[in-house]
């Protein structure tokens, strides 16, 4: 996708120029991400909040659209909708985010990576540190590894951006590292040399401590999150914990989201969900329609539900004529 | 103090002359050995020159200019007295000379310790030697601030005296007012009563006016006069307040109060430049439309490189390590097993 094309029109002066529909997406997944660690799918289902949970991101990122011409949108797309029952679960969904919309991406901060590695290339980069020794010791040391291949830097930066906008976005990345570890991580995952360069360039040697600290977070984060090479049956680095990973069966690709046995697993879940979720229902209606007639529940065997229910309920009623005869919810006095 | 001691302290250690046998006899001693001595024998030992302290063991130089009188029956405490003198005068920096109240205390007490030193004869050589080191590197200052010293008791003394003679004056100024009253009542007295005489009541009457009419005129001036000595003993108290203070207090300008103490959003891991070269970025700076929108490319050179290096040496779970350990008072179950165990 060309970042180009997606631009809006008219920018926000809030807008990242480099935002596109990638970051409404990072912003609607994260929360997704977000919204589940507190509430239940038995509270929320997911379908009957994703068009919010989009809408919501387009208006967090600076991009409103019009409710209306949201929804139109969405019905060309496929899925048709009322306003009423789009904005029903917003309440809810902002109490589950806790009110925080605001999400920090690291792709925003790899942006500015790329600004400063473009600019150690071509020999204007400005060292923090106050001497301009630092640039040109910069730019030698990058000449010295890009040896002519200018286009590294391109190609590291769309690795990178490419980690940040699928798997570091489907991991739990996001809740245990912070927004520029990850930036640095997905850098150290595109191209290591590289990021291992920038870094030196970053911390001058009386902050070797740190540097050392930082790397072995980047090195674990890009290891345990953003590489290739996990898959299903890698070594969970978290274990105990069934954190959203690819070790844990965790899709970072639409050719792994659209497995068959992924989807299969998935609509049994639903099922069930939709099963647990409308048990409650279902016996009222049963009930409302004189308890006999039911014939059909979640196990295929509503007729004796139906008579132990019936037990049930008069049974509690003998107890609580017992319990007004005697007077007292603890029996009589010793 | 023992009565037989101080019997005893009234003999010349040198000539064994005593105040029994020479009431006149006065007792001297020298600030270098702290030994006594009576008048005479300092006289005849010590007019041809220096020559070495007559008391078997001592041996020290002495000269006949030094010898003084004893102040402090104690010779400990007459010592103590002579060494914070010699060190007062060479320490006399100002609580002013420092800027914070800390290095003042500090410097006392440094001040204290080499005193301390001195007069308990704790490595005597060290500190004087620092005390050397100290008053050559020190000089202009130790200079300056006894100047300064001395001027303000000189302020001191002349305002002082000021004050004295205004009192004087205003003392003065009252006995000549009264004076002139008296004087004044009389000759009303005298006039009225030949008035009386001549049997000129309506003259008795003028003069008794005018009489009135002058005492209230100089009850005025003598409020104005008051008025004016009172301002005047003000102002001179003020002056001298001032002096008191010092003069030199440093007027470091401290520039405006900054609540966050000089606290900046600087980062310390990066730079914004003016310009960065991208070439997406360079259609949005062309872009009228983007740019009349208030869409300023210098803004997001800023937000996306704060985003990149903000909380990147932050470690999330160290900050969680330590909130936990921060929560986690001990209970009363890890009490008792301390207390089993030890």
């Amino acid at each position: 996708m060309s970042r180009y094309s997606s631009r809006p029109p008219f920018l926000h002066p809030l807008t990242y120029p480099a935002d596109s529909v990638v970051v409404y997406q990072a912003t609607a997944l994260t929360f997704l991400h977000r919204l589940y660690l507190t509430t239940s799918t038995l509270t929320l289902h997911p379908k009957n909040i994703l068009l919010l949970i989009l809408y919501l991101a387009t208006k967090t990122e600076n991009h409103y659209t019009p409710i209306e011409s949201f929804i139109a949108t969405a019905a060309t797309a496929g899925p048709v909708i009322s306003q009423e029952d789009l904005l029903a679960p917003e309440f809810k969904v902002a109490i589950g985010l806790r009110w925080a919309f605001q999400v920090w991406h690291p792709l925003r901060g790899l942006e500015g990576i790329f600004l400063e590695l473009n600019a150690i290339a071509i020999g204007r980069y400005q060292s923090p540190h106050g001497n301009d020794s630092g640039r040109s010791d910069a730019k030698e040391k990058l000449d010295a590894l890009l040896r002519g291949d200018a286009d590294r830097i391109g190609r590291a930066h769309h690795d990178a951006r490419a980690l940040l906008t699928t798997t570091a976005l489907l991991t739990d990345a996001y809740f245990l590292y912070t927004p520029a570890q990850i930036s640095f991580a997905a850098f150290w995952q595109a191209d290591r040399d590289m990021a291992g360069l920038y870094i030196d360039v970053k911390f001058p040697p009386a902050a070797e401590p740190i540097k050392v600290k930082l790397l072995a977070t980047i090195v674990e984060c890009a290891g345990n999150h953003l590489a290739s090479t996990i898959t299903r049956d890698s070594l969970n680095p978290y274990p105990g914990l069934l954190l959203q990973l690819p070790q844990n069966g965790v899709a970072t690709s639409i050719e792994a989201a659209t497995e068959r046995a992924l989807m299969k697993e998935v609509m049994r879940i639903d099922k069930k969900l939709y099963h647990v979720t409308n048990r409650d229902r279902k016996v009222n209606e049963k009930k409302g329609a004189g308890g006999e007639n039911g014939t059909t529940n979640g196990n295929g065997n509503g007729k004796y539900e139906g008579v132990d229910e019936e037990k049930r309920l008069k049974k509690r009623r003998l107890e609580r004529e017992k319990l007004d005869k005697d007077g007292d919810v603890f029996g009589e006095l010793l | 103090m023992d009565p037989m001691k101080r019997d005893d302290d009234e003999n010349c250690p040198v000539c064994k002359s005593s105040k029994y046998l020479n009431p006149q006899i006065k007792f001297l001693m020298s600030p270098i050995c702290y030994h006594k001595m009576c008048e005479s024998c300092v006289d005849r030992i010590f007019t041809q020159g220096p020559a070495p302290c007559p008391v078997i063991g001592c041996g020290k130089t002495l000269r006949k200019n030094k010898f003084r009188k004893q102040t402090f029956e104690d010779v400990t405490v007459e010592r103590e007295v002579d060494v914070r003198k010699r060190i007062a005068k060479t320490f006399n920096k100002r609580r002013d000379d420092f800027d914070t109240l800390l290095d003042y205390n500090n410097y006392l007490e440094e001040v204290e310790e080499m005193t301390f030193n001195l007069v308990n004869g704790v490595d005597v050589a060290k500190t004087e030697s620092k005390l050397q080191t100290y008053e050559l590197a020190n000089k202009d200052l130790i200079n300056t601030n006894a100047a300064r010293a001395a001027a303000e008791m000189q302020a001191f003394a002349q305002a002082t005296e000021a004050e004295r003679e205004q009192h004087k004056l205003a003392r003065e100024l009252a006995a000549r007012e009264m004076e002139e009253e008296r004087r004044e009542q009389e000759e009303v007295k005298k006039i009225t009563l030949n008035a009386l005489a001549t049997g000129d009541k309506n003259a008795v009457k003028i003069i008794q006016d005018v009489q009135l009419k002058r005492s209230s005129e100089r009850k005025r001036r003598q409020a104005e006069e008051a008025l004016r000595m009172k301002a005047v003993a003000e102002g001179r108290n003020l002056l001298k307040s001032s002096l008191l203070a010092g003069t030199r207090r440093k007027d470091v300008e401290d520039g405006p109060f900054d609540p966050l103490d000089g606290l900046d959003d600087k980062s310390e891991l990066y730079v914004v430049q003016d310009y960065y070269e991208n070439t997406w970025l360079e259609t949005a700076r062309k872009d009228t439309a983007t740019q009349a929108g208030g869409y300023f490319v210098e803004e997001y050179y800023n937000r996306s490189l704060f985003e990149a290096f903000s909380g990147l040496t932050f470690f999330i779970d160290e900050d969680s390590a330590k909130k936990e350990s921060d929560n986690r008072a001990p209970t009363l179950t890890d009490l008792m097993i301390v207390d089993a165990v030890s």
